[in-house]
C-alpha cells in the first residue's frame, strides 16, 4: 500500500475530529479542506469581507464571516476567531501558515474553547519560538548551531567580548524575532555600539522582548530545511530536505526537494539531526527544521518552524506522504503508520510560487480581477490554488495566488516539466511571476545546481534581459495582437467589483459604444 | 475602426472590424498591408494568415499567437489603453513579452493636438492600495527620482517616484486613504511626467 493512502481515523481513535475550522484563507485553506474531506471531516471556512467570494468559502461545508478586511481585524483577531469556533461547534482548528499559525497564545485560546489545535503543543511552540532557548536546547542535544553568544547580550561590552570569538561580519538577532525583521549585520567593530542599540530598540518595539544575541554572519548561504512529522506518542520521521535558496528579499520563489547540495550520507545526517532537534522540543505534528549551509560539511541549525509550510508540497511529492492529512490524523491521536525505513526518496520535485506581481516592473503587485485562468495539467503536475475565472484578488493579503508543483523521476525531467507547466499556465487580467520562474529555470547555473540565496541579486543583469520587448522582426504580428486585445477589452461586458474606501462599489456596465463615443470625444478634445 | 499601436517606439496603424467575430476568419490591415485574422476567444489564440510574410518568424501561411497573460490599464480621462501581455508564437519555446499602447486612430488628430496648450502633468496611481505616507508637499520642487509617496498593496510598500523635475501644484490624497489604479495622486505646475518605482 502506498504511504500516501496509509493512515485512517481508527474506530477507537482517542480524539475523533468531526468538524474542522480553518483559521486561514487562500490556497492553504483550500488545501486543508481537501485533506479534511478525504478523511470525511466537515469543514468550517472563515472569510473577511473582501474574501466573501473566495474559493475556500465555496468548498467548505460551513462558513463564518469575519467583519472587516485588514488582517488585524479578521484573520489575526483572536477573540473573533474563538467566537467563530464556539458558534460553529468546531472540535478542531487548523491554523495553516502565516497569521496565527505560530502563536502559542492562540493555541492556548483554542484549547480553552474546548477545541483541538492541529499542530504542536503550545509548550514546544514557545520553546522553539524563542531563538536563544532553541539554540540552548540544540547545544544540549549536540545539534550544531552557528557560532555565537549563548545568552542574551547584557551590554555592548558583553557583545565586544563575543565579537572576538565570533569575528566579522556578524549578525545581531532579536531572540523573539522572525520573518526577516529585528536583524542587523555588523561588518566592523566601529558599528557595534550603534547596531546593538538599534537592534535592542527594534526587538523591544516589534516583539515586546529586548533580548538580542549575536552570531557569525554567513554571506549567501544555501538555505536547506528538513521536513519532520511526529505523532503524540513520541514517534517521529523526517521526509528529507528541501532546498529553498532561490529567494528574493527573503521571500522564497522556487523550492525543490531533495537538494543537489547534499550526497546520500549528508542527507541521512541532516535528517538525523532534524529528528533529534524536533524530539528535543517534544514536538508533534508537521514541522520544519531550517539549516544554514556554508558548505556540505558546515551545516548549522538555524530555527524551527512549528507549522505546515508553503513548500510542504515538494516533500509530499518525493515521499508519497500527505502531510496535511497526517497533521489531522496526529491531532486525532493516531500513531504514525510508518517508520523511517519505510520512507523512500523518489524522484525530484519543484514548486514555483505564482504571485500577482509584475517581475518586469520591479515586482509591482497587481491585485485585480482574473478574467480567465487555465491551469496546466498532465503527468507529474499539481496545482494548489484558490484562483478561478472571475475571481477578484483582494489587495489586503499576500500576493501568492497559486503554487505549481511538478514531480519527475530526475531533476532534469522535473525542470522540463515545470517549463511545460509554466507554458500551459494562462491567466488574463493580472500580472504574475510565471515568466520570472521560466527565466530562473532556464539559467545554466540553476540547472547545474550551483546557486545560493544571493542568486537573484547576482544575476540581476540576466533577469533584466529576460523581459525584453518583442524582437524587431516580430512586431507586425505583435501590433495586430495588441489591437485585437484592445477591441476585446472594450467589448468585455463584465461588471468589475472593486473595494474602495471600505464599501463594495460595482463599476458601471461597460459598453463598447459608450466607451467608443467617449474615446472619440476625448480625442477631439470634447471632454 | 483604425487603431494606432505604439510598439517598439514605432506607431503602426491597424484596421479592424468594430466587433471581432469568434473563430471566424475576417480581413484586416496593418500599415495598409492586408492580412486575414481568426480570433479564438475561448482559448485566447489569434491566427494570422499573412501571405506577404510580414513577420520573419511566421512559419507557414497561418501563424498562431497563443496568449499566456494579459493586463490592460486605462486611466480615467485618458484614451490610451496600455496593454502588457505574454504570448507564445507558434513553434516558439519561450513567450514573447508585449508592451504596447493602443489608441483609436483618427487621421489629422495629431495636428490638432499639437496646436493645443500642454495640459498640466498628473501623477496617477499604478496600483490599488492604501496611501501609507505622503512626502510631496504643495509648492515643493522635486527632482526626477524623488519619492512622492508610499502606497501599500498586498503587504508590500511601493514608492511613487517623480520622473522629471517640477513644482507640485496640488496633492490629491492623504495618508491612510485607499486609492484605486488610475487615481490622481499629485498634479504638477510644469511638465513633469509620472511613474512608479
Amino acid at each position: 500500500m502506498s504511504l500516501y493512502t496509509k493512515g485512517q481515523i481508527s474506530n477507537g481513535s482517542p480524539r475523533r475530529i468531526k468538524r474542522l475550522l480553518i483559521a486561514n484563507r487562500g490556497e492553504i485553506a483550500v488545501r486543508i479542506i481537501r485533506a479534511a474531506r478525504d478523511l470525511g471531516i466537515e469543514t468550517v471556512a472563515l472569510y473577511s469581507d473582501a474574501d466573501q467570494f473566495s474559493l475556500h468559502v465555496k468548498l467548505a461545508d460551513y462558513s463564518v464571516r469575519l467583519p472587516g478586511n485588514t488582517p488585524l481585524e479578521t484573520y489575526l483577531n483572536v477573540p473573533v476567531l474563538i467566537q467563530a469556533v464556539k458558534d460553529s461547534k468546531a472540535d478542531a482548528v487548523h491554523p495553516g501558515y502565516g497569521f496565527l499559525s505560530e502563536s502559542a497564545d492562540f493555541a492556548d485560546a483554542v484549547a480553552s474553547a474546548g477545541a483541538k489545535f492541529v499542530g504542536p503543543s503550545a509548550a514546544s511552540m514557545r520553546t522553539m519560538g524563542d531563538k536563544i532557548e532553541a539554540k540552548k536546547l540544540m547545544k544540549i542535544h549536540k545539534v550544531q548551531c552557528v557560532p555565537g553568544s549563548e545568552n542574551p547580550l547584557k551590554d555592548v561590552d558583553d557583545l565586544r567580548k563575543h565579537a572576538k570569538e565570533v569575528g566579522f561580519p556578524m549578525i545581531l538577532k532579536a531572540s523573539a524575532g522572525g520573518g526577516g525583521r529585528g536583524m542587523r549585520v555588523v561588518r566592523n567593530e566601529g558599528d557595534l555600539a550603534e547596531s546593538f542599540a538599534a537592534c535592542t530598540r527594534e526587538a523591544a518595539s516589534y516583539f515586546g522582548n529586548p533580548a538580542v544575541f549575536c552570531e557569525r554572519y554567513i554571506e549567501n548561504p544555501r538555505h536547506i530545511e528538513v521536513q519532520v512529522l511526529f505523532d503524540e506518542h513520541g514517534n517521529g520521521v523526517h521526509l528529507f530536505e528541501r532546498d529553498c535558496s532561490i529567494q528574493r528579499r527573503h521571500q522564497k520563489l522556487i523550492e525543490e526537494a531533495p537538494s543537489l547540495f547534499l550526497n546520500e550520507v549528508q542527507r541521512a545526517e541532516i535528517g538525523r539531526r532534524a529528528v533529534i532537534a524536533a524530539k528535543a522540543a517534544g514536538y508533534s505534528s508537521a514541522g520544519t527544521i531550517e539549516f544554514i549551509c556554508e558548505s556540505p560539511e558546515r551545516i548549522y541549525f538555524m530555527e524551527m518552524n512549528t507549522r505546515i509550510q508553503v513548500e510542504h508540497t515538494v516533500s509530499e511529492e518525493i515521499s508519497d506522504i500527505d502531510l496535511v492529512r497526517w497533521q489531522i490524523l496526529v491531532a486525532c491521536g493516531e500513531k504514525l503508520a510508518f517508520k523511517q525505513e519505510d520512507i523512500h526518496l523518489r524522484g525530484w520535485a519543484f514548486e514555483a510560487r505564482i504571485n500577482a506581481e509584475d517581475p518586469a516592473k520591479g515586482f509591482l503587485p497587481g491585485p485585480g480581477r482574473v478574467n480567465q485562468v487555465r491551469f496546466p495539467a498532465g503527468p507529474g503536475i499539481r496545482v494548489d490554488s484558490h484562483l478561478y475565472s472571475g475571481y477578484e484578488i483582494p489587495q489586503f493579503y499576500d500576493s501568492m495566488v497559486a503554487k505549481l508543483i511538478v514531480w519527475g523521476p530526475t531533476r532534469d525531467i522535473a525542470i522540463e516539466r515545470m517549463l511545460r507547466a509554466l507554458s500551459e499556465f494562462e491567466i488574463d487580467g493580472i500580472p504574475t511571476t510565471a515568466k520570472f520562474h521560466e527565466a530562473v529555470l532556464r539559467h545554466p547555473l540553476f540547472r547545474a545546481g550551483t546557486f545560493n540565496t544571493g542568486f537573484i541579486d547576482q544575476q540581476a543583469e540576466y533577469f533584466k534581459g529576460a523581459f525584453s520587448a518583442v524582437p524587431d522582426d516580430q512586431q507586425t504580428h505583435a501590433a495586430i495582437l495588441a489591437a485585437v486585445l484592445a477591441v476585446e477589452e472594450l467589448r468585455r461586458p463584465a461588471t468589475m467589483v472593486s473595494e474602495v474606501k471600505g464599501t463594495l462599489v460595482s463599476n458601471q456596465e461597460r459598453s463598447l459604444w459608450r466607451d467608443r463615443a467617449r474615446l472619440e470625444a476625448t480625442n477631439r478634445g470634447g471632454i | 475602426m483604425q487603431w494606432k499601436v505604439l510598439i517598439g517606439g514605432k506607431d503602426r496603424i491597424v484596421d479592424l472590424p468594430d466587433l471581432i467575430p469568434d473563430n471566424i476568419s475576417f480581413p484586416a490591415t496593418i500599415d495598409n498591408h492586408p492580412v486575414q485574422l481568426r480570433w479564438q476567444r475561448a482559448t485566447r489564440a489569434l491566427f494570422i494568415l499573412d501571405s506577404k510574410n510580414l513577420d520573419s518568424k511566421a512559419s507557414g501561411p497561418w501563424a498562431s499567437l497563443n496568449l499566456r497573460s494579459k493586463t490592460v490599464s486605462k486611466f480615467a480621462g485618458e484614451s490610451d489603453l496600455i496593454i502588457s501581455s505574454e504570448y507564445m508564437p507558434a513553434g516558439a519555446k519561450f513567450p514573447v513579452i508585449l508592451d504596447a499602447t493602443v489608441a483609436l486612430h483618427i487621421p489629422g488628430q495629431e495636428a490638432r493636438e499639437g496646436a493645443k496648450a500642454k495640459k498640466p502633468k498628473v501623477v496617477r496611481s499604478q496600483i490599488t492600495g492604501k496611501v501609507l505616507k505622503v512626502m510631496a508637499k504643495v509648492g515643493d520642487t522635486v527632482n526626477a527620482g524623488d519619492a512622492l509617496m508610499i502606497i501599500e498593496a498586498m503587504k508590500m510598500e511601493n514608492r511613487v517616484l517623480a520622473m522629471a523635475q517640477g513644482v507640485i501644484e496640488s496633492v490629491k490624497v492623504s495618508e491612510g486613504e485607499m486609492v484605486s489604479t488610475g487615481a490622481e495622486l499629485v498634479r504638477f505646475k510644469q511638465a513633469a511626467s509620472d511613474t512608479q518605482g
